[in-house]
């Protein structure tokens, strides 16, 4: 996955595979990030698949 | 019998049951993209409209960083105006940080080409003789506080030049409660008065201000910005401390929301409502409105904080000289649009 702003790649481990799931390991809460998924913005609950490739964009930068 | 999976149905916006893209937890809704982005301009449009600014003939300039809020705020501004003879300029300032300008130049021109609407561009290195950084330096202060007081100048100024009825600033929800928890923690009451929605002009010295994104969050600007495919660069100006204390009130504040959801939005309706007693605080109407002797535009005192800064790291003030040039961008602009 990708994390923007700052174009840091990295692989997250999950056990419940979802998107929520991703942004709080990441130590992020949902309310400040957006994470996208070709082109399509994910909701919090959604379910990820194994080696899915997604991008999560910090709200609180830049802008 | 139903066989179960262990996948769930993509969820469905809660107005049409098309695929949703958002959650608004707050207002107990899932949206889809078109219902998301009609959401949003309504939260735009009544900032607007209790401000006065959607009156037929009014102008608009709209500062246009080239990042997601100014990207948000461009396109629903052009939205919301087309139907009600609202005019919207927008203005890009080149602050002279290298490749972050450069990218940060052409995401405004690009955001305001989709839009439609036509883009000032005004080079700072180019028009004070040195960079922001460089004035900064002379004048032994942090980059961003010399950055900030030079683009609300150049801002104010370019407004008054173009005859503009208002600023729009592409300030949102999250910067808006940044800003007036510091203010809080440093108990400097008096400056939360100036963070309503939108401020009063005062006749040829200062334009109004409108803070089109003030109910919107940021993670609803960045969305929007995203959805509407609006360009916008989204990198960290080089000049940004490490942690600012706005973004630790970020963090704390977003932690909160998820927990308990509707806690920023009711900050900042409640900050509204009490905008007023922030100026009684600050005891607005006895303050002394001045005329800058060097340039002309609303002053604390003699001389505008601006002119005094340029003369003392630039060796001249230069209000007056920022103002011409502006007046000979707009005469450009009035020419290309006849």
């Amino acid at each position: 996955m990708l994390i923007l702003p700052e174009h840091r790649i990295t692989t997250v481990e999950l056990e419940t595979g979802k998107v929520r799931e991703l942004v709080h390991k990441l130590g992020y809460a949902t309310e400040g990030v957006i994470v996208v998924k070709d082109g399509r913005p994910l909701l919090e609950d959604e379910q990820l698949e194994d080696g899915d490739n997604v991008t999560l964009y910090r709200a609180a930068s830049g802008g | 019998m139903s066989h179960f999976t262990g996948r769930r149905a993509a969820a469905k916006c809660s107005i049409c049951g098309a695929p949703a893209v958002a959650r608004v937890p707050y207002a107990r809704l899932t949206l889809c993209s078109r219902h998301f982005m009609e959401f949003i301009e309504r939260k735009v449009e009544r900032v607007l409209r209790r401000a006065g600014a959607l009156r037929r003939g009014a102008r608009l300039l709209a500062a246009v960083s080239g990042g997601k809020d100014s990207a948000a705020m461009l396109t629903a501004l052009a939205r919301i105006t087309k139907s009600n003879g609202v005019e919207v300029v927008g203005l890009h300032l080149v602050l002279g940080f290298g490749p972050y300008s450069r990218k940060s130049r052409e995401a405004a021109e690009e955001a305001c080409r989709v839009n439609n609407i036509p883009c000032i561009v005004l080079d700072l290195e180019e028009v004070l003789g040195a960079p922001v950084q460089a004035i900064a330096r002379r004048a032994r202060r942090p980059v961003c506080s010399v950055c900030g007081l030079i683009k609300r100048y150049v801002i104010n100024a370019a407004a008054v030049e173009l005859g503009a009825d208002y600023v729009a600033m592409g300030h949102n929800a999250d910067d808006i409660i940044a800003y007036t928890v510091k203010m809080f923690l440093n108990q400097d009451l008096a400056a939360i008065a100036k963070l309503g929605p939108s401020t009063e002009s005062i006749d040829s010295l200062a334009v109004a201000r409108l803070r089109p994104l003030y109910e919107v969050t940021e993670k609803e600007s960045l969305l929007y910005a995203i959805l509407s495919s609006t360009p916008f660069l989204h990198e960290e100006c080089p000049f940004r401390p490490v942690t600012p204390i706005e973004e630790r009130v970020k963090e704390f504040m977003n932690r909160v929301e998820e927990e308990h959801p509707g806690m920023k939005i009711n900050y900042i309706r409640r900050l509204e409502s009490n905008i007023e007693l922030y100026k009684k605080i600050a005891g607005i109407e006895d303050w002394d409105i001045q005329q800058c002797q060097s340039c002309g535009l609303l002053s604390a005192g003699n001389e505008c904080s601006f002119c005094r800064l340029t003369r003392r790291t630039l060796g001249e003030a230069k209000g007056a000289y920022i103002r011409r040039v502006i007046r000979e961008l707009a005469a450009g602009l009035a020419t290309r649009n006849s």
